[in-house]
């Protein structure tokens, strides 16, 4: 599978990532975060009719669980890990990850 | 269950916290502003906490991306020991890891439970110093008894590598448990990453960008 990392990584959530049904998962993502109840319901909806029940359900727990992982690194002020920066150093050459999401580095 | 630092008590008011601060108006003005540390207010409380560990909770569940560590430091200050932060970070998250499942799955949040009679454990990290984060960590090298046979059993992936994140909340040791618990059971085993990911119905690359398209709204850099 070729996975388009600069596609995952973007904002777009219609991107083609190669990943399988993920537009649908990324909305679906992005929903449970940032959607509202009917935006919610609709994803879910598309997303069940792609992947089925369990599929959905884990697909939930991960985004769930990121949910909540993202506070811990926050809150904690963790700081990114160098072995995750070189690769990404490695796999997308000059690629600026804190600009693509519009955050600091620390 | 009594915690480390907090009584049963004080751990379901501080998931009670976290729910509240979904409604919180100051944290609303707070989270539109351009600094959330310049905008006067009182939180929509609703429960005895003191004013420190209120405002914590509230600023973890709804703006975390720009929590500082002066912010953590005058916290601190406040009243609020790094062990009494760390477990409420760990309590905070743990709530949001539940209430974000039932939203996802379209279930009303689970009601919290009564709590339960008995003091603190006390224990505490003693060997924890600050080096991967704004609170005092405990390294894998240094770590003993259970710590190091979490780190060996369950916290290192199968390359070796023990992710910073993953030794976060090391300062209280059995909150680092439960959040270990919480990642095998939503996510994946560290042991299992890179793996065929057998145990889930989606792939690991469909995991990977649920995990990526979350942790990039919320804007974490981690």
């Amino acid at each position: 599978m070729r996975v388009d990392l600069q596609a995952v990584i973007s904002g777009v959530v219609g991107a083609d990532t190669g990943v399988p049904a993920g537009a649908s998962l990324r909305r679906f993502a992005r929903a449970t975060i940032l959607g509202s109840a009917h935006e919610l319901d609709g994803a879910r909806a598309e997303l069940l009719g792609e992947i089925g029940p369990a599929a959905v359900a884990d697909a939930a727990a991960v985004a769930a669980f990121f949910n909540a992982y993202d506070r811990v690194a926050d809150a904690t002020g963790t700081i990114s890990d160098g072995p995750m920066r070189e690769s990404i150093a490695h796999l997308l050459p000059g690629f600026d990850v804190a600009a693509a999401i519009g955050v600091q580095a620390r | 269950m009594p915690g480390a630092t907090w009584t049963g008590a004080e751990r379901v008011a501080i998931a009670g916290e976290a729910r509240a601060a979904q409604v919180c108006q100051l944290c609303a003005d707070r989270k539109s502003a351009l600094s959330p540390y310049h905008v006067p207010g009182e939180h929509a409380t609703v429960t005895p906490l003191p004013l420190p560990a209120v405002d914590a909770v509230h600023r973890i569940v709804t703006d975390p991306a720009r929590l500082t560590e002066r912010w953590l430091r005058s916290t601190v200050d406040s009243g609020l020991s790094e062990p009494q932060y760390v477990e409420l970070v760990a309590v905070v998250a743990t709530l949001v890891a539940v209430d974000t499942l039932a939203l996802a799955l379209g279930v009303p949040p689970p009601a919290l439970l009564p709590p339960a009679d008995g003091r603190p454990s006390g224990h505490v990290a003693r060997e924890a110093v600050v080096h991967s984060a704004w609170v005092p960590t405990v390294s894998p090298e240094t770590a003993r008894g259970e710590l190091a046979e979490l780190y060996r059993d369950r916290l290192t992936n199968r390359w070796g590598f023990v992710g910073n994140v993953n030794r976060a909340l090391t300062l209280v040791p059995e909150e680092q448990l439960m959040m270990c618990s919480l990642l095998e059971a939503m996510y994946v085993p560290m042991a299992q990453m890179g793996g065929g990911g057998a145990l889930r119905a989606i792939a690991p690359a469909q995991i990977e960008l649920v995990a990526a398209t979350v942790s990039a709204v919320n804007g974490c850099f981690y």
